[in-house]
């Protein structure tokens, strides 16, 4: 869900190369990881497709709500997929959605970091409550919830870590106006919650091998 | 006791709803109605630029960002992908 929605040009030519190789240093460790665990079992490549297309199909759409949301189910994807084969993901995810228009090349790097966030708090919190919470549809809500708090946290963290260009304000000014922004954008948090648990649950119902990873 | 558990998973997950739903509209009658490229401008202080989606006025409120020629070509694909993998690898 967090998205940093601004066109090329807003960050520096720095800061886009800076997000640009924190992406790819956590991209080349994903991949290390997964090499190292062994071959991917052809179930987990399956998974992976699908939520590659649900998350593409559904990152693209703009919600009536609020004046306007998105989604794009980045804890549905780490709770389903796990932080390795989930960082994949939402980078294809993000590439795609740049070479179709929506969202700044540039800001591939910065965006992928963001999701990369969400995908990682969504399964750690998912895994963390099975401790001591049973009910399937709750812990993948409570973890979503979390995922995009965090990752819409994360979110003005990378925007006031780099500055914008073209903008007189101070950072507090920065920081309020995305505090406000970010608000009204977790209002859809709640609906991508119940999505997310409502789909987790499904799927544990009729495909418990897709749960494999996370019980 | 699993049933206890689960009751108390979804007050948890009620009350984080709630606030968070309480936090959007508060935040939404300070900001007013506007489109998430408007908020992030109007958040940064910065002028208004052309927005990315295709200019198409959607479908009930529900509008596609990007090139919906692109968005078509590249789903389509995906899901191709995902019917043949699940077709020769299964779940």
């Amino acid at each position: 869900m967090a998205h940093i929605h601004l066109p090329d040009g807003s960050f520096t030519l720095l800061w886009v190369v800076i997000w640009w190789a924190v992406t790819g240093v956590l991209i080349a460790g994903s991949l290390y990881l997964l090499r190292r665990k062994g071959p991917l079992e052809s179930r987990q490549i399956t998974i992976a497709a699908f939520c590659t297309a649900a998350s593409f199909a559904v990152f693209q759409v703009s919600i009536p709500l609020f004046g306007g949301v998105h989604m794009n189910l980045t804890s549905l994807v780490g709770i389903l997929t796990g932080p390795l084969i989930g960082s994949l993901i939402v980078f294809i995810v993000n590439i795609l959605s740049a070479g179709i228009g929506h969202g700044g090349w540039g800001l591939v790097g910065a965006n992928t970091v963001v999701n990369i966030i969400e995908v990682v708090t969504a399964y750690g919190v998912y895994r963390g409550t099975g401790r001591f919470l049973s009910g399937t549809f709750s812990r993948a809500g409570i973890a979503t919830l979390f995922s995009l708090v965090i990752g819409s946290m994360g979110m003005i963290g990378v925007i006031l870590i780099s500055g914008v260009q073209g903008t007189e304000q101070t950072m507090g000014q920065t920081l309020y106006g995305l505090s406000l922004l970010t608000a009204v954008n977790l209002g859809v948090a709640v609906i991508e919650a119940f999505v997310t648990g409502y789909i987790v649950t499904y799927i544990k119902r009729v495909r418990p091998a897709m749960m494999q990873e996370v019980k | 006791m699993v049933e206890k558990d689960e009751k108390r998973g979804l007050l948890v997950l009620g009350g984080l709803a709630m606030l968070i739903l309480i936090g959007a509209l508060l935040a939404f009658q300070i900001t007013g109605p506007m489109g998430i490229e408007e908020r992030f401008t109007q958040a940064l202080g910065q002028q208004q630029h052309d927005g990315g989606g295709d200019g198409g006025g959607g479908f009930l409120g529900f509008i596609l960002e990007g090139n919906t020629l692109a968005y078509l070509a590249i789903l389509a694909l995906l899901i191709i992908i995902s019917i043949i993998a699940f077709r020769r690898t299964g779940i």
